[in-house]
């Protein structure tokens, strides 16, 4: 058992120091079978200490447990679909490989970590790697900024909230504070600190600029995985260390309110498609919120579902973009007629667009349903409502493209998708609808991962 | 056998379909429906619960009901459904068209026999936003018009609020009762009455939309503009009635909760404009389209004020003849390339197609002895204790026989141009003789009469059962032949059609002058106010729509790139949320 855990940390590094290693060689091709296998390891490694129910605490630092391993399930499986897009469409493909790979520990550092120090490592080593992959793409120069300067005042508004807690509570240790008067302003200032990563309104307005000025073959990393990972930082600090202050899951519900309105409404004036998928992330967001808001258990449980449906939701249609992006295609005018061109992204497109809507048999629904539904069964039926009244408004900016690209245009030539590319589509779409009709696996995972945050 | 496995042929055909070559998916979808329709004998009575998955302590299944409610339904809707398949070999020959057109039929044909045999509030959801994803898409089937695409925006738009409403219902019974199959809400809503009236309304408001009643009625007529065989398959017999059904099904919750009386009065409302509407619509499906929405909202009337079981043999019976002049419609449209039934003439000219269209026209009238007389006869009797309505109900009949024969006799006449008769004789058979089978139907159904009298039972107790009193009876035949006698003599007798095509205008005004200018101008009056009254329920949702977008403009305007905002906006934001803090606690 110990020894599959070290295995863990070893895989961990050789992903770190291989990609190094092979960067001096600048072999893109082994770079990317490197970080494919270690990657398909890492999720065989991860199912393994899963199922064995691992729940230990390396080094009074870091732990291994079903809400870690859950989390490092999809980073790992994430950050492999990564690789692929990298792979196909980016000029920098070594550089972007290593930086992942040090995403990826930072990734784990925050869902695994057990103090506010590992956790601020993680989150320092989710966001910067970021920032160089953005300035890697010499386009996105402004894009890399603004994020450089949103991360920047995000660790810097965490490292004072880290102060305070330190201050007031006398240790670090997640779950070990005490619940003093201060550790509610602390609470706050961790919201807007992981707000930026979450995109949580109003600490947001920057993430539609980002989206849309960066590659979008990072933009699926960072609506996919990066936010993922600032809601595990986000769900630690919640549930651990505030678990006394229901005021500050109220906090959390209004937040939720305005996220999902803001990104709703916002959505619907976009003719970008970045920009309106980047609206549409935001809303997803207020959403998984609601769960988190209800601080319970099953409420938890359907907002680490939702999540998990955003992700590879995000990462597929992310996929596309980025395949459309290298053809010059940008707004949603462009994309009229795309079922002429390429059957399987116009299909592929809809279909994750309708499930962000909550169709049944995909995990859109699923996760829409159990978030809901904790949310009444806990006192929130207001904040439900106003869940169901923004999945309405959702309706009509995502009916726009989804009616563009069906709409007969002049005849189209049939235009191929990079091989890759199509193959992140396909798996994806595969995991989107197979979980959306047999949910009970991923239920029982983040059911699990859920009660570890309240044991 | 479990219900469950009807639609495993339809799913089947579904994908055999969808991949098939163009010319034989038709073929495919024709098996399917059928053997779907084949294994229906074989269903057994009875609840079945499918796992679906668990979390948190709630388990989540697909239930099915099977009760004599639900088997009519899925009768109705596996029944229609060939005929529908084989019309469409006729009417949908554009090879391209074909897959893709097969593949939703059947998709919605799957979703429709799911509605009809689920048990609980998560399986009638899954089944409901299918209805409405696949409605859309046939809609909108004809997608390089843009009046298609508007209609099926139009349609999707309001019939999703109708979802969501479902989900918020769905929200609030889960916690409320602890169960979401019908059986165990129905038993139990009485615990909690304040739960169980949010509930209700938001149901209301959900069959409301699906079954285009006041105020959502826009978009079923606007909905005309998909082809002829989903408007005889979706508009007429299956999907319009799932709110009816729903309202139906829940008949004790609703009463319990003391919305019913309100109901009931939305759908007379509706009726009364619908009726109005379609006195003055020339567009030849869209009259049936009126009157199907004022048969709905009779039955929604009948059945939320208690004459339940003569409700639902109007659900019945109405299905049949519907169909049929949907599809006679639809031929219509088909030989002439006209929509407007002052423009068409020629119908006679092919002998099964005009005799299957007196069938349809004289049930929907209330002759004898088709079965929209028997239904017609059969509400007449279960509101003759009171006098108001008695006499509302029977000037709808009236008003619904003169409109019809209007429709017919325009459109049935001897033909000046040529070019007309030889479409109507260059009809396919499949879509003349697949009319001619509802024909039959019709006549047939009103044997129906018996089965509703004798052994049909509502999943619940209801109070009264279905009577036909020999007097009334008599007052509908007298009335459909008075509506029927005053449309020959408006629209035959006095003024030749040619008149009244070359010019709009003289319609209303030798109509005011006509002998029945008072009823004229009184109906006109009416159907203008509901026009008025339309024009404001769209402007409404225009308005909704157009203050969304302004909020989004602005919203805009505060992500407008400058970094230095960012952060200010930033700081603002944390500031806010301490002082929300401090207000929270």
């Amino acid at each position: 058992m110990m020894y599959a855990m070290y295995a863990f940390f070893a895989l961990l590094a050789a992903l770190v120091l291989g990609n190094i290693a092979l960067l001096a060689a600048y072999k893109k091709e082994w770079q990317f079978a490197l970080n494919g296998i270690v990657l398909l390891l890492l999720v065989i490694l991860v199912s393994y200490l899963y199922a064995s129910g691992q729940d230990s605490v390396y080094l009074g630092l870091v732990s291994v447990n079903s809400f870690s391993m859950f989390f490092m399930l999809l980073f790992a499986i994430g950050m492999i679909l990564a690789n692929a897009l990298y792979y196909e469409f980016a000029e920098d493909y070594c550089e972007l490989a290593m930086l992942g790979a040090l995403m990826l520990v930072g990734m784990y550092l925050v869902s695994g970590a057990t103090t506010l120090v590992t956790l601020f490592l993680g989150l320092e080593l989710v966001s910067m790697p970021m920032v160089f992959s953005v300035l890697l793409a010499r386009r996105s120069l402004e894009s890399a900024v603004k994020l450089f300067i949103m991360a920047s005042v995000s660790i810097a508004l965490f490292s004072f909230a880290m102060a305070l807690a330190l201050g007031g509570a006398g240790t670090l240790d997640l779950g070990q504070s005490a619940h003093t008067y201060l550790m509610v302003f602390v609470a706050i200032i961790f919201i807007a600190s992981m707000g930026f990563e979450t995109s949580i309104f109003p600490f947001n307005v920057l993430i539609p600029d980002v989206y849309e000025g960066a590659p979008a073959y990072l933009t699926g990393t960072m609506g996919g995985m990066s936010k993922t990972a600032g809601f595990a930082a986000l769900l630690q600090i919640l549930i651990l260390v505030f678990i006394t202050y229901r005021s500050a899951f109220l906090v959390v519900a209004v937040l939720s309110v305005f996220t999902m309105l803001y990104g709703n409404i916002a959505a619907l004036a976009q003719k970008n498609l970045k920009r309106l998928l980047a609206y549409s992330s935001i809303s997803q967001a207020g959403y998984i919120l609601i769960g988190i808001a209800t601080y319970a258990p099953d409420g938890i449980a359907g907002a680490l579902f939702q999540v998990f449906a955003h992700a590879i939701i995000f990462i597929g249609m992310f996929a596309i973009v980025a395949w459309l992006e290298t053809r010059n295609k940008h707004t949603i005018d462009d994309i009229a007629g795309l079922a002429r061109e390429n059957r399987l992204a116009a299909f592929a497109l809809t279909l994750f667009m309708l499930s962000l809507i909550g169709l049944p048999f995909t995990t859109g629904f699923i996760g829409k349903l159990l978030i809901f539904l904790s949310a009444v069964n806990n006192g929130l039926l207001w904040l439900a409502l106003l869940g169901i009244i923004n999945s309405i408004i959702s309706i009509y900016y995502y009916a726009k493209p989804i009616i563009s690209m069906y709409a007969l245009e002049e005849r189209k030539r049939k235009a191929r998708m990079p091989v890759r590319a199509a193959m992140v589509v396909v798996f994806c779409l595969l995991l989107t609808v197979a979980v959306g009709v047999y949910p009970q696996p991923v239920i029982t995972l983040v059911g699990a991962a859920a009660a570890h945050l309240f044991a | 056998m479990l219900v469950l496995l009807l639609l495993v042929p339809l799913l089947a055909a579904l994908g055999a379909a969808a991949v098939a070559p163009q010319g034989l998916s038709r073929f495919i979808a024709l098996a399917g429906s059928l053997a779907s329709l084949a294994l229906l004998p074989l269903v057994s009575s009875g609840t079945y619960v499918l796992q679906w998955f668990s979390s948190a302590g709630f388990a989540f299944g697909i239930v099915t009901s099977v009760s004599q409610l639900n088997l009519l339904l899925l009768a109705m809707v596996l029944g229609i459904a060939p005929l529908v398949m084989l019309y469409s070999f006729g009417f949908m020959d554009t090879l391209s068209q074909q897959r893709r057109f097969y593949a939703e039929m059947l998709a919605f044909e799957a979703a429709m026999a799911l509605f009809a045999m689920s048990g609980s509030f998560i399986t009638i959801f899954i089944a409901w936003e299918f209805l409405s994803l696949t409605s859309y898409l046939l809609i909108g089937f004809w997608n390089e018009r843009e009046s298609a695409n508007a209609a099926a925006r139009k349609a999707i738009s309001i019939v999703l609020i109708g979802d969501m409403a479902m989900l918020a219902a769905i929200a609030v019974m889960a916690v409320a009762f602890k169960t979401l199959t019908f059986s165990g809400v129905i038993a139990g809503f009485s615990a909690d009455p304040g739960a169980a009236l949010v509930s209700v309304a938001l149901l209301a408001v959900a069959a409301l939309t699906k079954s285009a009643q006041l105020p959502f009625q826009e978009w079923l007529a606007d909905a005309m503009e998909g082809p002829a065989p989903v408007s005889a398959f979706l508009h007429s017999t299956t999907m319009v009635k799932a709110g009816v059904f729903l309202i139906m099904l829940l008949l004790p919750m609703i009463s319990g909760a003391g919305l019913a009386p309100a109901i009931s009065v939305f759908g007379l409302i509706t009726a009364a404009i619908a009726t109005t509407n379609a006195l003055k619509e020339r567009q030849v499906k869209r009259v049936i389209a009126y009157s199907t929405v004022q048969e709905l909202g009779l039955m929604i009337f009948a059945v939320a004020s208690g004459a339940v079981i003569a409700g639902v043999f109007l659900f019945f019976a109405q299905s049949f003849y519907k169909a049929l002049l949907f599809f006679s419609s639809g031929a219509m449209m088909k030989a002439t390339d006209n929509e407007d039934i002052t423009q068409i003439s020629g119908l006679r000219r092919n002998r099964v197609l005009y005799v299957a269209t007196i069938f349809g026209v004289l049930s929907l009238a209330g002759f004898v002895p088709f079965d929209g007389f028997f239904a017609s006869s059969a509400i007449g009797s279960a509101f003759s204790a009171n006098l108001a309505y008695y006499v509302i109900l029977n000037a709808f009949g009236l008003l619904t026989s003169f409109y019809i024969f209007r429709w017919f006799l325009f459109t049935e006449q001897r033909d000046e141009k040529a070019r007309d008769a030889v479409g109507f004789e260059a009809i396919p058979r499949s879509m003349s003789y697949s009319a001619a089978a509802l024909g039959v139907a019709t006549v047939l159904a009103s044997l129906g009469v018996l089965y509703f009298m004798g052994t049909f039972r509502m999943p619940y107790a209801v109070a009264s059962n279905l009577v036909i009193d020999p007097a009334d009876a008599a007052i509908v035949t007298g009335i459909a032949v008075a509506g029927a006698l005053s449309s020959y003599a408006v629209f035959r007798k006095r003024v030749g059609v040619m008149n009244i095509m070359a010019n709009r205008v003289l319609y209303s005004r030798w109509l005011f002058n006509s002998l029945y200018r008072a009823v004229a101008a009184f109906v006109l009056g009416m159907a203008s106010g509901a026009v008025m009254l339309e024009r404001g329920i769209d402007s409404a949702f225009r308005g909704i729509g157009m203050s969304l977008y302004g909020s989004a403009a602005f919203v805009r305007r505060i992500s407008y790139g400058e970094i230095n905002y960012y952060v200010l906006t930033l700081s603002a934001a944390m500031v806010a949320t301490v002082v929300l803090v401090y207000m929270a606690r």
